[in-house]
């Protein structure tokens, strides 16, 4: 059996960056978003004996995550559910086309509601199932279902909106 | 499946893979461009939401928990050395509380555990003569003196009596030793006159400035002890 710090390491290079990404669309800040990684890999460290089934282990940081956020709300006790005006600092200075695409659609992405957004990351960035989102989330699976619905109808609508408008401008 | 469910299925997950959905995206084009529209979505999706992973963060994790490791060991190694010299404290402070402060409250008890203490550390004859100046001059410290010597004395040394700074005097006896000891007065003991055990007994006086305890074997006469001790006596304060 691998060394606890073996463990560790390979938890931190195999997922690290899905987590990172978690976190941002989590508290939309890169500094939070990294802090709260640091916090959760360290409670990871320390609870790293409990993960008995390696292919859990992103679920589980998921859930470490998503508590140490809980515990960084009780802590600052901010108001952080008004997502009006996101902070998505992202270098976009002289990109591509596609770039900046990505660049409106993250805006867009960051307007849903977080209860929408939270099941499409997880979805679409943590591929996970509808099943393992609604356990992870504690929901049911029909919750988690509709919720997705609504977030990828709100993000179409967005951009048939746009492509309508972008397709009169150029016309 | 109705055009309402296939919606509402392909936008909660546009890669299923669920066979009756797949089965109803083939039948209808629209369905099928439907489809491939919301995959394409889902791709753009993902890449919005990739965004970049500070750099070397994976290497900041590894280097934060093996600090936080470090501090831990060396924060327990620290705790170790507080409950070291808490122990230490306490430890010391019950030789210190065993030694200085009244463990008995009543002078048979504590004279009897002393006499107990000491027994066979003294020699039954007194091998050299101590001279009643020495004598005298130890006693100084208790403000006594004794006028004549009153007996053959074996030793004389200073002791806790009791956490009191006391004298502690050994005498030849008929049988067996005779202790004296001369204890400053104190209120934590209480006082008896006379007192006994299998093999021992004792007698005790209260004086003008100290107390004076004689102990001895049962066939002693401590009563001669004691008028010895009456006559000679003095107090220099």
């Amino acid at each position: 059996m691998a060394s606890k710090q073996t463990r560790y390491e390979a938890l931190v290079n195999a997922l690290h960056a899905d987590i990172y990404r978690y976190a941002f669309w989590l508290v939309h800040d890169q500094h939070i978003a990294e802090d709260l990684v640091q916090e959760t890999f360290l409670r990871a460290w320390r609870a790293l004996d409990s993960l008995k089934d390696e292919k859990a282990a992103k679920s589980w940081l998921i859930t470490i995550l998503r508590r140490e956020n809980a515990r960084r709300f009780e802590r600052k006790q901010l108001d952080m559910s008004e997502y009006d005006e996101p902070t998505i600092v992202d270098k976009v200075s002289h990109s591509s086309e596609q770039q900046l695409e990505d660049h409106w659609l993250r805006d867009k992405i960051a307007q849903l509601e977080p209860e929408y957004r939270e099941p499409l990351v997880l979805q679409v960035l943590g591929g996970f199932s509808g099943e393992e989102i609604a356990d992870m989330l504690g929901l049911n699976k029909n919750t988690v279902m509709t919720r997705l619905f609504r977030a990828r109808n709100q993000l179409r609508d967005a951009v048939n909106k746009d492509e309508a408008e972008r397709g009169r401008s150029h016309g | 499946m109705d055009e309402l469910e296939l919606r509402r299925r392909l936008l909660a997950d546009p890669n299923s893979d669920e066979q009756d959905l797949l089965d109803a995206i083939k039948e209808e084009s629209h369905n099928q461009k439907l489809s491939d529209e919301l995959k394409a979505l889902d791709t753009r999706i993902a890449n919005a939401l990739d965004v970049n992973v500070p750099d070397n963060l994976a290497n900041k994790l590894i280097l934060k928990q093996s600090l936080h490791s470090h501090q831990q060991t060396k924060r327990r190694s620290k705790w170790h050395m507080a409950i070291a010299a808490s122990v230490a404290l306490v430890v010391g402070l019950g030789v210190s509380l065993v030694n200085l402060s009244p463990a008995h409250t009543n002078i048979v008890d504590y004279s009897i555990a002393h006499y107990h203490h000491e027994e066979g550390d003294f020699p039954k004859h007194a091998q050299a003569q101590i001279s009643l100046a020495s004598v005298n001059d130890k006693l100084g410290d208790l403000n006594v003196q004794f006028a004549n010597a009153i007996g053959n004395l074996i030793s004389i040394d200073d002791c806790y009596y009791d956490g009191m700074d006391s004298m502690h005097l050994v005498f030849e006896g008929k049988y067996d030793n005779i202790t004296l000891f001369i204890i400053p007065k104190n209120e934590h003991l209480s006082f008896t006159e006379q007192f006994s055990e299998a093999n021992i007994h004792g007698i005790t006086k209260q004086y003008k400035n100290a107390d004076v305890i004689i102990m001895g074997d049962k066939r002693e006469q401590l009563n001669e002890w004691q008028q010895k001790v009456d006559s000679n006596i003095e107090f220099s304060i």
